[in-house]
């Protein structure tokens, strides 16, 4: 029981902090800044649910995110539908989207699978370019998507701190139910078919099936999401499947690390602060970002360690050495 | 639907499929050999381009000259990525080769950009000219690409059955632990493996450079017909991949007459899907 309740300490910290922060925060700057965060922690720990935790290499999981911001945006810019109804319909678009790709393709093998998805988010932005019947705006995009709201509260980038508690709602919705996955019998059979396959099927469980649910789940957050960053921003344009997007996604996994719960979220607000943070420098932004994720792919975490202890050995003094031995020691 | 017709879309389709069997080829050998699947073989499509341009306009060469240097610089770059990133990528997991190589992507993408700028730039055509065939004309052009694409598969095809170095690389493909047990130093031949589908690559860009506007994010939509045709093709298939090359050529320019340009990554994509329902790991790929 005490194990359970120091486990749910530091989330549950994390949370009270980032609910308290439009009452911190000065400027509408970092509220934006932390709603994208927020967006993309949703995406990165969903697509963690299938690559992590489940072993399956998706790699048109932006796809999904555009086919969510994409069926939302045009119900409400073109047929004058409901936001509210466009987010729900965008989700559900997304969670269909994934499991018509699915179903043919999960019993592929990896390599197929990953090729397969990546060409299907290339078919997502061929079908955005080619723009039928004027409905996505094509390569300039849509403007003036109209925002959620309640009566004269909006939802939007002009409202910040409302847009703010819906983006930190849905954030959280999503995260438990990811939670509460992957501490289920599901989530069992997630890893049990990532870490040993061919014994998790003769135990009796159905990889296709397992993974058909994986998807679906994180297609339909992935969607939800996409949909509000639609509504949020206002305007949507192809460049959101974009490479470079792509890539720090990609990132977010591989920082936050593979099968944990915790890291891609914390990573996708770490990358997309410092993404922000050198937008500044043009093309360089890329060049860092990209030689960061090598340099982080090349050399573990351990190793990393490792290296700094060698460089600072010279710099660190006899007493530290000593206090960290004797705290080593008195560790039962 | 004349006679005129039907060759001008064959022989145009033929002529789009050796470019692309040109594109896919490297990827195929990478996979093959290394077993890793390459994404940043689109930037490095794109970089081809931009030196083959570099040669002509800046350094004013001859243009078969340029190809030349272009060649040689790419198999200079594939080394060096090779030795300092993709080997030590290789003894890591799969996740691990297609984000680290999507990482390369990136960076050549932005270093070509820093270098180049991101206006639309064309290569000169070699040799103008077009020949009327049916109700169109196809280009010189397309016709020279035709015959380099066969060239270098014949080429390619002497390379991998008649040569020590080719033949080296079908046994690693084959088993890489049988490979090092009979002496074959898998690590280098893996190294000249990458540094031709490099080079291969670096073709490509210099042949579609010349077809189409170069931007530096014009190895994205090559990469991603690259993959398909690999899919297609069976991965690590060479002979697959070059048939599934050109009836993907032959599929996007009876498309592109029928439907329209648009039309052809949906009837690509549906191709695909249907290829892999009924033979899950591509017209000639190894059973799974």
């Amino acid at each position: 029981m005490k194990m359970k309740r120091r486990k749910i300490v530091l989330p549950l910290l994390a949370v009270v902090v980032l609910a308290l922060v439009p009452t911190m925060a000065s400027s509408g700057y970092v509220l934006h800044l932390l709603v994208m965060c927020l967006i993309f922690a949703v995406v990165a720990s969903n697509w963690g649910l299938q690559v992590g935790y489940s072993g399956i290499y998706n790699f048109g999981h932006y796809g999904l995110f555009a086919i969510g911001a994409y069926t939302a945006a045009v119900l409400s810019m073109s047929f004058g539908v409901s936001p509210w109804i466009g987010m729900v319909a965008g989700a559900t678009a997304a969670a269909l989207a994934g499991l018509v790709i699915g179903l043919p393709t999960l019993r592929l093998k990896v390599i197929y699978f990953a090729l397969f998805t990546y060409s299907f988010q290339m078919l997502v932005y061929t079908f955005v370019m080619i723009n039928i019947g004027g409905l996505t705006g094509g390569s300039e995009g849509l403007h003036r998507i109209p925002s959620l709201q309640i009566g004269a509260m909006r939802f939007n980038h002009y409202s910040k701190v409302s847009a703010y508690y819906l983006a930190l709602a849905i954030f959280l919705l999503s995260t438990v139910v990811l939670y509460r996955v992957v501490h289920s019998r599901l989530g069992v059979a997630f890893k049990a078919l990532r870490d040993s396959y061919d014994y998790a099927i003769s135990r009796g469980i159905s990889p296709y099936r397992y993974k058909l649910v994986a998807v679906v789940i994180s297609a339909f957050f992935t969607g939800l999401i996409g949909a509000f960053y639609a509504y949020y921003i206002g305007a949507l344009g192809p460049t959101i499947l974009s490479w470079g997007i792509l890539i720090i996604g990609n990132a977010m996994l591989v920082i936050g690390g593979f099968g944990t719960f915790y890291g891609p979220i914390v990573a996708a607000f770490v990358l997309t602060v410092m993404a922000e943070s050198l937008s500044g420098l043009g093309a360089y932004r890329y060049i860092i970002i990209a030689s960061m994720m090598i340099a982080a792919l090349l050399m573990s975490p351990q190793e990393l360690w490792r290296r700094a202890c060698v460089v600072t050995a010279p710099l660190r003094t006899k007493w530290w050495e000593h206090f960290s031995n004797r705290k080593r020691s008195e560790a039962p | 639907m004349d006679f005129g017709s039907i060759v001008l879309i064959v022989v145009s389709g033929l002529a789009l499929g050796s470019l692309y069997c040109i594109m896919s080829m490297g990827l195929t050998l990478t996979f093959s050999t290394l077993k890793a699947f390459n994404f940043s073989h689109g930037a490095i499509i794109a970089l081809g381009a931009y030196l083959t341009y570099f040669f002509l306009t800046t350094m004013g060469v001859h243009y078969s000259l340029a190809i030349m240097l272009m060649v040689v610089c790419c198999l200079v770059i594939g080394i060096v990525i090779e030795r300092t990133i993709l080997k030590r990528l290789l003894a890591k997991g799969l996740m691990e080769i297609i984000i680290g190589t999507l990482g390369i992507a990136l960076l050549i993408e932005n270093i070509v950009l820093l270098v180049f700028g991101g206006r639309l730039k064309r290569l000169p055509v070699p040799i103008e000219g077009a020949v009327a065939l049916g109700s169109g004309s196809i280009s010189y052009y397309d016709l020279v690409i035709l015959g380099c694409g066969l060239l270098i598969l014949a080429v390619m095809a002497y390379f991998l059955k008649r040569t020590r170095v080719g033949m080296a690389m079908r046994a690693v493909a084959q088993d890489k632990e049988a490979s090092h047990a009979v002496g074959i130093p898998v690590a280098r031949v893996n190294m000249y493996a990458f540094a031709i589908s490099v080079a291969l690559a670096g073709l490509a860009g210099a042949f579609m450079g010349s077809v189409y506007f170069m931007t530096p994010s014009m190895g994205n939509d090559a990469l991603t017909r690259a993959f398909l045709i690999c899919v297609l093709g069976g991965l690590g298939s060479i002979k697959g991949t070059v048939l599934a090359a050109f009836v993907v050529g032959i599929i996007e320019s009876v498309t592109a007459l029928i439907l329209g340009i648009y039309w052809t990554p949906l009837v690509l994509f549906v191709f695909m899907m249907a290829v892999l329902i009924i033979r899950p790991s591509g017209l000639f790929g190894e059973e799974a």
